[in-house]
């Protein structure tokens, strides 16, 4: 396409090419990016070699450090393999501490069936079911009337609501 | 809503059932069957066989009389026989604690039972109320047939 008569490159059917804002011609803007992309390349291509390159300053030290533990190995023996008793036995006698714990860790590890508190949870709730149903029932019949009173044995019979029969 | 007001609603849905059924007293209506001699004399009312009392008003009913005894008792009602002129004492129990509440009695001098065998009546009515119990006389007059043999 040939340059308009400003020296820029010319828009559709020859009007002048602007940003959608209109301030600044495509053309000239589109030659800054030429004049600040190239350096910018060339200035990434050369990070990319010296990160690259092994013997590069930019590259992370050679990790030439051993394990600590390889070389404690031989300074620190296992409490397992710990042959440093103490003179004193009774050191080493079981403390009445030590059956509390046990004796803990042991009920703490019991089947949740084998512990009082889930009986006395599970007895009081079917005592409680049980008193609720008896008291509903008994309160359910005491507002229905309850029991209707004994006939008289001497009466001809007794009749209506509540009577064998009705 | 609070905690409380919460367990207030629920204990009240759970209570709701209970209170829809409403708070029911039973009420006792003791009613006398009494002959009128002057109108159902002995060697008519001798005759019956078969005596009913229907329950109106603020309860229905229909009772018939025992001919040996009522539930729980050993009392002889209908036929008469050592219990002229008072034929004895029922009791009625209804829930009912207002409106009117009347007994009708009928009496037959053979069975089955038609209109043609019916000779004695009666009725007494009950104001019902909130009283526990109430007693009246029921008056028994013969009518609206005589009261004969040729049935049985």
């Amino acid at each position: 396409m040939p340059p308009d008569q400003t020296g820029t490159l010319g828009g559709f059917f020859g009007a002048p090419a602007t940003t959608p804002l209109g301030k600044a011609p495509l053309g000239r803007r589109a030659s800054t990016v030429r004049r600040v992309g190239a350096p910018f390349a060339l200035l990434c291509a050369l990070l990319g070699v010296l990160v690259a390159t092994p013997w590069s300053s930019a590259r992370a030290a050679q990790d030439t450090e051993e394990p600590q533990s390889a070389k404690t190995e031989t300074d620190v023996a296992p409490q397992a393999e710990d042959t440093d008793r103490p003179h004193d036995k009774s050191l080493l006698a079981p403390k009445p501490a030590d059956a509390a714990v046990a004796q803990k860790a042991q009920a703490d590890d019991a089947a949740f069936y084998s512990k009082w508190q889930f009986w006395a949870i599970a007895g009081g709730i079917v005592v409680g079911a049980v008193a609720a149903i008896w008291g509903g029932a008994t309160l359910y019949h005491s507002l229905n009337g309850g029991d209707v009173r004994p006939c008289n044995k001497a009466f001809l019979g007794c009749y209506g609501q509540g009577e064998p029969g009705q | 809503m609070t905690r409380a007001a919460r367990l207030f609603g629920l204990a009240t849905v759970a209570m709701a059932p209970l209170l829809a059924v409403g708070c029911n007293s039973y009420h006792y209506y003791d009613v006398k069957i009494q002959v009128d001699q002057s109108s159902l004399p002995l060697d008519k009312a001798g005759y019956l066989q078969l005596c009913q009392v229907k329950v109106s008003g603020a309860d229905n009913d229909l009772i018939t009389l025992p001919t040996s005894g009522g539930p729980g008792t050993t009392v002889a009602a209908c036929p008469f026989g050592s219990n002229f002129p008072v034929l004895g004492t029922f009791e009625y129990a209804t829930f009912a604690d207002s409106g009117k509440l009347t007994f009708t009695f009928a009496g037959y001098d053979g069975q089955p039972l038609m209109d043609s065998y019916h000779c004695a009546s009666g009725s007494v009515e009950f104001t019902a109320s909130t009283t526990i119990t109430q007693m009246m006389t029921l008056m028994v007059t013969g009518g609206p047939n005589d009261c004969m043999s040729t049935h049985q």
